[in-house]
Formats: C-alpha cells, structure tokens, sequence
C-alpha cells in the first residue's frame, strides 16, 4: 500500500523538482498528484483520496495557509497532514502556521534530505 | 545593513542556482555582453519597508535550470516552462536573500515573481549601470541582479 501525494504549487517547475525528489527518496507511492493553487488543490482533494499534502505558501487565487484552514474546516479533510515548502523569509510566519493546522515546513531551496525528513515524520505521525 | 550587501545579494543567487539546478555562477570581465532573448524578472517586497530584486536573464538559462531540474526527462512545456524556471529561481533568490539579511526576523513580505521579455540590446546597458546592479555568468549565459531597499528591510528587522 502507498501513500496519495497532491503537490500544490504555481509554479510547475517545482512541482516538478519536488515530485522527483519524493521519488528518489524511498518513501512507498501509490500516486502523485499536482495542482497550481489551493482553490484547484481543494477541488482535486474533494474528488480523491489524499494521504498528505506538500504546498508552497505564496500562490495566486489561494495561499497554501487559507488552504489549509479550509481543510481543517472540513470534515474529511481535518485529518490529512500537510507540508508547506516554502521560501518564506520569516521564521515568525513559518512558526505561525501550525495555527492553521500545518505539520511542518520545509524551505526552499530544498534538498532531498529535507523532503524526505519532513514526509517520514509526518507520515509516522499520521499513521501511528 | 552590512557595506557587503553585494556579496550577500550575489550568494543569494549562488545559492539558489547551484542547489536548485547545479548551475555555477561566475564573475565576468566583458559586462557589455547581453543575454539574447532576454528576460525580467522581478520580485517586489511589501509590507514595513519596500524594496524589490531584478534579474536580467536568457531565455536559454530558464531552458537549462529547467533542463537540469527535469533530470534528462523531456518537458512538457518547452514554451513557457523556462519562464517558469526564472520565475522560481526569482522566488527562492529573494528567500535566502531575505533571511540572511533580517536574520529570519523579516518584517516584508514576498510577492509572486514576474516575467516580461526584455529589450536587452536596448536596455542592458543601462540595466547594468544602476546602483547595487551585478553581472555574472551562469554557465556561459549572461546574467544581471538587482536589488533595492535592502537596508531599510534590515533596519526594521
């Protein structure tokens, strides 16, 4: 059994560099999904079953934090963990973030490290 | 805000290209040479204090980081992908640019990169005459950075 993947980004390119590094680092995928902004990755996440969520913050039509929030409002979405990766300046706003139920965070630029660090903890947390 | 404030600028973008797409940054004696099918690219900062980061680039660097980031597989979008490519290196830039200058205590806030076609046999020169502006080469492409208001955005960190 692996695991349902959305990644949300505007830009393409990094969905792109994310989606292969989660495949270089071991972790079980069933699939991976891609959408450019929260407002597209909520509607793909009312139509398919998503086991984690890794989100850039700044996004045109919707933040990768309002999506969040809308999440955790929402019965069948509060559960699923979310990642934002993030060149957010401001370790301030990145702390702030759990307030709107993100599991961690991981800055930009990323190594595959860090991608794989992020996903094992959150993942052993979700599915302990 | 530190007098290096170049240094700091040029390892920001260092940083980005080498970690994002393993693409070198060098210095350049001949700054008179313009990048052909040029880009903009710009990031505007807001909040406490404004401030901002240009960067004049080929078409042909968005091409390679994007090349590099794909790893060999064939893109998809050859239109509008290196584009995109610039855009994100803009993004991750002006972060570490950002962090290392506010000690992660940044009071602006990032805006989203754009890009525009650039006029550069026009307009380099001048592009690279402007205060704080530095010129490198990024395996073999010409690339210019700019950026403005980075001592009023330490002060209020």
């Amino acid at each position: 059994m692996g695991y349902n993947i959305l990644i949300v980004d505007d830009s393409a390119t990094t969905r792109a560099m994310i989606k292969r590094t989660i495949q270089m680092c071991g972790i079980d995928i069933a699939s991976m999904m891609e959408a450019p902004d929260g407002q597209a990755a909520l509607d793909m996440l009312s139509r398919s079953s998503v086991d984690l969520v890794l989100a850039d913050l700044h996004m045109p039509n919707m933040t990768g934090g309002e999506m969040t929030r809308k999440m955790r409002q929402t019965d069948a979405l509060k559960g699923t963990p979310v990642i934002v990766v993030t060149a957010e300046p401001s370790i301030k706003r990145l702390a702030e973030l759990a307030e709107d139920g993100v599991q961690a965070f991981v800055r930009k630029p990323f190594t595959p490290e860090g991608i794989r660090k992020a996903i094992s903890q959150v993942l052993e947390v979700t599915h302990a | 805000m530190p007098d290096n404030s170049s240094t700091i600028v040029a390892e920001a973008l260092l940083e980005a290209l080498e970690t994002m797409a393993f693409v070198a940054l060098l210095p350049v004696e001949d700054t008179g040479t313009s990048p052909p099918d040029a880009r903009r690219v710009c990031m505007q900062f807001a909040g406490g204090s404004t401030g901002g980061i240009e960067l004049v680039a080929p078409f042909g660097l968005g091409r390679l980081l994007r090349d590099n980031i794909l790893g060999g597989a064939e893109d998809d979008d050859p239109d509008n992908g290196p584009d995109d490519a610039l855009r994100e290196l803009m993004n991750v830039t002006s972060g570490i640019l950002l962090r290392q200058i506010t000690a992660d205590k940044c009071d602006v806030e990032m805006g989203i990169p754009t890009v525009e076609r650039y006029n550069a046999p026009k307009d380099w020169p001048v592009f690279i005459t402007q205060p704080g502006a530095l010129v490198f080469d990024a395996d073999g492409h010409p690339v210019a950075i700019r950026a403005w208001g980075l001592e009023a955005i330490a002060e209020a960190a």
